[in-house]
C-alpha cells in the first residue's frame, strides 16, 4: 500500500482540490488525510480558500458596459475589412 | 454578386456564432479584467478592447475548440500590452471600512481557539477582505489562482492562457494560495476573530 509523507501530502493538496490528480493519486492522498488531522485540516482550509475566491471574484458586467460592447460589435466588422477576408476564404473553398 | 452574398452570410454566421459562444462569457471575462487591473474603469476599457479584438479575430477561432481559454488568452495579452505598464496600486480598504453588520458577523466567531477556528474565521471573512487580499497578491500569483479558483480552468488551460509551463502554473498556484491563506489569517487576527494562539 502506497504511503506518503505529510510534505508530499501538502504539496498534492492543491492539485487535488483543483481536480488535477488521477484517481490513484487522489486515493493515496485521501488515505493520508484520513489518518493525519493536521493535513486534513490544511486541506479543509485550502478548499475553503478556493471556494471563497470563487464566491468573491465573480461579478456581473455593468449593464452600460455590456451595452457599449454590443454597439461596438455592430460597428467593428464593417470597419476592419472583415468582408474582404471572408470573401477570400470563400473563393478558396 | 454571388461573392457578395456569400460574404454577407458568412459575416452573419460569424456574428451569430460570436453571440452564441462568446457573449455569454462576458461576466467571466469582466471578472478576469477586474482581477487583472484591480480598477473598475480600467477593467471596463480592457473588456471592451478584448471584445473588439476577439470579434475582429473570431474568423481565426476554430469552432468547437476551447472558446473560454481563447478569450482569456486575448484578455491576458491585451492586458499585458496595454494596461500592465500603467497598472495602479489597488484601492486599499481597511477594517475601518467594514460595515457594522460585517463586523457583527465576525464577532460571532471570535475568541475561539479550536483547530477549526481558522476554518470558521475564513468562512466568515467579508468578501471585500478576501478581494483585498487577492488584489494584494503579485500578479504572477493572482492570475493563476483566479483562473483556477474563480473560472475553474484546468492547469493545462492556465498554462496555455499564460504561456508558461504546467510546472510553473502548479508552483504559482501553490505559492499564491499559501500567501493568500497567510494574508487572510492576518486579516482574521487583525479583526480579532482568531487569536495568535489560535494559529496552528
Amino acid at each position: 500500500m502506497n504511503r506518503i509523507t505529510c510534505e508530499a501530502a501538502i504539496a498534492a493538496i492543491d492539485a487535488w482540490i483543483d481536480g488535477e490528480l488521477t484517481a490513484e493519486q487522489a486515493e493515496v492522498l485521501c488515505r493520508h488525510l484520513d489518518i493525519c488531522p493536521p493535513c486534513k485540516s490544511h486541506s479543509e482550509i485550502e478548499s475553503l480558500v478556493k471556494d471563497k475566491i470563487a464566491q468573491c471574484c465573480t461579478v456581473e458586467t455593468p449593464p452600460a458596459l455590456r451595452e457599449r460592447i454590443m454597439v461596438q460589435m455592430t460597428q467593428i466588422s464593417f470597419r476592419n475589412g472583415e468582408h474582404t477576408e471572408i470573401s477570400i476564404r470563400f473563393e478558396q473553398d | 454578386m454571388l461573392l457578395m452574398t456569400k460574404s454577407v452570410s458568412a459575416e452573419a454566421e460569424l456574428r451569430e456564432r460570436f453571440e452564441r459562444d462568446a457573449l455569454p462569457l462576458m461576466d467571466m471575462l469582466y471578472s478576469g479584467a477586474l482581477r487583472l487591473t484591480r480598477h473598475e474603469a480600467d477593467a471596463e476599457d480592457l473588456l471592451q478592447e478584448t471584445f473588439a479584438k476577439a470579434f475582429a479575430a473570431f474568423h481565426q477561432y476554430e469552432d468547437g475548440t476551447n472558446i473560454k481559454a481563447w478569450l482569456f488568452r486575448i484578455l491576458q495579452n491585451t492586458y499585458i500590452s496595454s494596461y500592465r505598464k500603467t497598472s495602479k496600486e489597488p484601492f486599499k480598504s481597511s477594517v475601518d471600512d467594514l460595515e457594522d453588520w460585517e463586523l457583527s458577523r465576525l464577532e460571532a466567531v471570535s475568541n475561539t481557539a479550536a483547530p477549526s477556528a481558522e476554518v470558521e474565521a475564513l468562512r466568515n471573512l467579508p468578501d471585500k477582505v478576501v478581494v483585498q487580499a487577492i488584489h494584494a497578491l503579485p500578479e504572477e500569483f493572482r492570475t493563476p489562482v483566479f483562473l483556477a479558483d474563480a473560472e475553474g480552468f484546468a492547469y493545462s488551460e492556465i498554462a496555455e492562457i499564460l504561456d508558461v509551463p504546467m510546472g510553473t502554473v502548479m508552483s504559482r498556484i501553490h505559492r499564491g494560495r499559501k500567501r493568500l491563506r497567510e494574508a487572510l489569517r492576518e486579516h482574521a487576527i487583525e479583526l480579532g476573530i482568531i487569536s495568535k494562539q489560535g494559529e496552528s
